[in-house]
């Protein structure tokens, strides 16, 4: 043939190259790798994640195993990494396994509160008018109420236990997610491919569910990781005040109790649970931060 | 060409944006002189560079991923490549203005026009507040905005697209501006508008002797009030001539599709429209070949194997491509309509 | 043309929108976007709807494919009221009246495939007996325009504005419309691809016999493609003509300022220019006189205390404009 097979560097194989290759670096992952914090706040998100998981494999003792014996020994002693609490409990293990009921506690919580508030907020924005007027005031109502005491009341009516506080907090969650939702269905169904979707003749049920919701979701999950990160001190604080978890169950916030009151005499115990809890917080937070940056289709770095 | 007549003189401009999929050459290689009084247009498409050379020539660029890689930028004799952002920032506003093309925007919707022009005013100039304002309010009715007192006292919103325009352009003429760059000052305005605003800046140039760079995609606003016109495609200058030289002999095949694809006025045909095939080029593909050989109907092989440099192909008119080479080898409409 | 189907009827369309007041005991305020529109649509033609801003071409646009209700008037298609329809009634015109916007990024959902989207209307309107055939008819509707089988799984940010504005020719032409809107739907592409756009806009006309409504602010384009032109100003029609026609003979004073106003073609073409002081008036607030009052060169007594209709000239060359409607004209 003799003929030398020039390199089309513009044609379409180049373009379709140079497309895989956007797509790939703009990739949510990679995106999000890029962002320093949300790296950290990642890590800390998925050691917490790993520790409830794989709690029975970590814990070296058994969380509720009583050792009467060395009530309140310090950091480091015979083999308690993080010592014990008031029974002897190890409390490194009742930490991992609080891991558990915390993260359990949160995400189902934020997950409650979603469920309810995201479709009480479509069917608000979407609808207006005198819907959206009483959805909304009831969503006011819901918000101006103290939190510590709208749980208080759920727990007195329903009782304690694990589910009962995921109810609590998850009610508590419900108008956050539904001012979160409506406010971007507003803005998204006056956006110009709605107006398309209405000349196609889309009818209403598909318009809201198969294009506003999907365009509203990035802002929900942001706002979602958030709130995991608050239901975490939600819980603690329930617990504290001994409206959450009921002792011996092992949670962040039973263990913060406990220390409280030996707060002179053994402080590893509040401050490794406090310590802890702060930590998760933060990580939630920066992972929610990085989050948001990934889903928005404009920054393209 | 009396050195002491250019107010503009840029050398092989490079910018280059950096980006995790590649680097995006937006502008590579762009040189011109600009005399004082004269109007330049820079004409060109989405993909350019036309709006990154201007922003580049007074070094506004978005700082993270924008980059001047090369090049000269010589304004007035000094060079703005080696000036600090304190020394930037004396030129820009006064004697280097520039207007951008959402005028509803380019204003602070906070405050009133009267301080945001008082403001501008004293911070290039010593003078009072009173003098200031009064500087405001006569520039203000050399544009042509009548009530000029009240008019000080409103606020961006309560103006129209062409008048906050005009506001923007007295603002340019309270300083001592040698040079206006008006990137896309008319779109986002209406025809009659826009003529308007295409006389008003043709005045200011009259009186205070100002060289304008004037960037459109829009070649009868170049036909309008430009004298000299440089073409620029993915990132290069493919042509560059005064006005009339453009208008009757054009010599890059990209002019030819351009100036061939809008529809005349004129004339009262109904056959298609002559288009040039395909896209522009993804940026970050470009730099190793002539950028417009995939749409080009005259293409031959070194068209694809290397960059084709700008040439003197007559008297003061440059081309950029292999086949014109210096001697207007091809003659428009030789391949027909749709490039065929 | 007076033989020609008529495809669609306008008569004294008017629209207003209520500028909610936000100072306490102030009255709102009433925009009238539209107001007395009347103007028949033939079949298989095109018609051109040019202004500037705030003339009311996108909100007539959108009262025609019922995106808007009027305040007023009626708008007939196949002399059938659109808005006084069954729900069945409604979609089948739904189906046959579409619209391709301005913005060809924000017309298309950023989370869908441009086969999504194409497969969605013939969904919607059940013009296909499973997955299987939609995808089959999506990807030679995207053929059609243009387009091909690797550009079907795109997401809109990957594609350029023309390709983009292809997608959403395609989806209209999914549904088998009979009169396509066209709003400003080249103005945000660079000029080399509106030639493309524009040149795929007839040829798909001739194949699919389509009338088309073409709104923009271009004289150009609006001339080249347009059969007949409608001027419209500050929610009025000033005059329409065929295109020719008002190019060569404009009567109404805004049309020659318009025409005035275009930049030149050439270097050396010198063009006199028809002045119009001041800005464009607002739409808010009722005026009992010519829009046009007070920036006209020729304004008289009769401009400021009624508004013209527009009036046929000769050759259904009409205008609204007292200077065409004294006695001694013709």
């Amino acid at each position: 043939m003799g003929e030398t097979r020039q390199e089309d560097l513009l044609g379409s194989e180049a373009n379709m190259a140079m497309l895989l290759k956007e797509r790939k670096a703009n990739s949510a992952w990679n995106k999000l790798k890029r962002n320093k914090t949300a790296v950290i706040g990642f890590v800390i998100v998925v050691f917490m994640a790993a520790a409830a998981i794989f709690a029975p494999l970590l814990a070296p003792y058994a969380p509720n195993a009583i050792n009467p014996g060395i009530p309140f020994k310090g950091i480091g002693y015979q083999g308690h990494l993080l010592g014990t609490d008031d029974l002897g409990r190890d409390i490194l293990s009742r930490m991992i396994y609080g891991a558990r009921v915390s993260l359990l506690v949160a995400v189902g919580a934020t997950l409650v509160g979603a469920g309810i508030g995201v479709l009480a907020g479509l069917i608000a924005g979407y609808c207006g008018g005198w819907l959206d007027t009483v959805l909304m005031r009831i969503m006011d109502g819901m918000f101006s109420f103290p939190f510590i005491l709208l749980a208080m009341i759920l727990i007195t009516v329903l009782g304690n236990g694990i589910v009962n506080v995921i109810v609590a907090i998850g009610i508590a969650n419900v108008p956050g997610f539904a001012r979160v939702t409506r406010g971007q269905v507003i803005v998204v169904k006056e956006e110009e491919y709605c107006n398309a979707c209405r000349v196609v003749g889309v009818s209403h049920a598909g318009l809201l569910f198969a294009h506003i919701l999907p365009n509203c979701v990035s802002q929900i999950i942001v706002y979602g990781t958030l709130r995991i990160a608050s239901a975490i001190i939600s819980e603690a604080s329930l617990s504290f005040l001994g409206l959450g978890i009921a002792l011996p169950t092992a949670s962040w916030g039973s263990i913060l109790r406990v220390g409280r009151e030996c707060l002179t005499t053994a402080p590893h115990v509040a401050g490794v649970a406090g310590i802890v809890v702060l930590v998760t917080v933060i990580g939630f937070n920066l992972l929610g931060d990085g989050i948001r940056d990934v889903m928005d289709p404009k920054m393209k770095q | 060409m009396k050195d002491q007549d250019v107010i503009l003189k840029v050398n092989n401009l490079k910018t280059y944006f950096y980006q995790a999929s590649g680097v995006s050459r937006a502008v590579d290689g762009v040189s011109f002189t600009l005399k004082q009084g004269e109007t330049m247009g820079i004409v060109g498409e989405s993909g350019s560079g036309k709006s990154v050379a201007s922003s580049s020539i007074i070094r506004l660029l978005p700082a993270k991923t924008g980059r001047i890689v090369e090049g000269e930028i010589l304004f007035g004799g000094k060079n703005l490549m080696s000036m600090s952002e304190r020394e930037l920032s004396r030129i820009r506003g006064d004697e280097c203005c520039m207007i951008f093309q959402n005028p509803m925007t380019s204003l602070d919707p906070v405050f009133k026009i009267g301080y945001q022009m008082v403001e501008m005013i004293r911070g290039h100039q010593k003078i009072s507040k009173e003098d200031a304002w009064k500087r405001a309010v006569g520039a203000l009715e050399q544009v042509g905005i009548a009530e000029a007192d009240k008019r000080m006292e409103a606020y961006p919103h309560e103006l129209s697209g062409g008048m906050c325009q005009r506001v923007i352009i007295a603002m340019a003429v309270c300083g001592h501006p040698r040079l206006l760059i008006a990137d896309e000052p008319t779109t986002a305005l209406d025809v009659t508008v826009q003529a308007q605003v295409l006389e008003l800046l043709k005045e200011v140039q009259k009186k205070l002797n100002t060289a304008i760079l004037l960037i459109t995609h829009n070649m009868g606003v170049v036909w309008d009030i430009c004298d000299t016109v440089m073409v620029m495609y993915a990132g290069k200058t493919v042509e560059y001539a005064a006005v009339g030289n453009l208008y009757e002999e054009p010599l890059h095949p990209y002019t030819w599709g351009l100036l061939d694809s809008m529809p005349k006025l004129g004339s009262s045909s109904k056959e298609a429209l002559v288009t040039i095939p395909g896209t522009p080029p993804d940026l970050r593909l470009t730099g190793q070949c002539c950028n417009f050989y995939n749409r080009c109907p005259y293409a031959v092989d070194i068209c694809r194997e290397s960059v084709p440099p700008l040439v003197e192909a007559a008297a003061e008119h440059f081309v950029a491509c292999h086949r014109q080479n210096g001697r207007a080898v091809l003659s428009r409409g030789e391949a027909g309509r749709d490039g065929r | 043309m007076a033989d020609k189907k008529v495809i669609m009827e306008v008569e004294h369309l008017s629209k207003e929108f209520i500028i909610k007041s936000r100072r306490l005991f102030e009255k709102n305020k009433k925009l009238y976007a539209l107001s007395d529109i009347s103007f028949q649509i033939y079949e298989g033609e095109t018609l051109g709807i040019i202004g500037e801003s705030g003339c009311g071409k996108s909100t007539l646009g959108r009262c025609l494919v019922r995106l808007h209700k009027p305040s007023g008037g009626t708008i007939r298609y196949d002399e059938q009221d659109i808005w006084s329809l069954s729900d069945q009634e409604q979609m089948k015109i739904r189906r046959n009246l579409q619209m391709i916007f301005q913005d060809p990024y924000s017309s298309l959902d950023p989370r869908k495939t441009a086969a999504y989207s194409v497969e969605e209307a013939m969904r919607v309107h059940g013009l296909a007996k499973d997955g299987r055939e939609r995808r089959e008819k999506a990807l030679s509707y995207l053929k059609e325009v243009g387009l091909d089988i690797q550009h079907m799984e795109r997401y809109p940010h990957e594609f350029s504005g023309g390709q983009r504005q292809r997608v959403n020719i395609a989806r209209a032409l999914s549904m088998e419309p009979r009169m396509i809107v066209c709003d400003e739907p080249v103005s945000a592409l660079d000029v080399s691809i509106q030639a493309q756009v524009i040149n795929l806009f007839k040829k798909l006309q001739n194949q699919h016999r389509l009338t088309y409504v073409f709104i923009s602010h271009d004289l150009g384009i609006i001339k080249y493609i347009s059969d007949r032109i409608i001027i419209m100003y500050l929610g009025r029609i000033v005059e329409t003509y065929t295109a020719e026609g008002i190019y060569k003979n404009p009567l109404h004073p805004y049309t020659q300022a318009l025409l005035s106003a275009i930049p030149p073609e050439s270097p050396f073409e010198k063009r006199r220019r028809v002045p119009l002081t001041g800005d464009i008036p607002s739409p808010i607030g009722e005026r009992a006189e010519c829009a046009l009052a007070g920036r006209c060169s020729h304004c008289m007594e009769r401009c400021r205390t009624e508004i013209p209709k527009l009036n046929n000239t000769g050759d259904q060359h009409l205008v609204a404009c007292f200077l065409y409607q004294q006695e001694d004209y013709r």
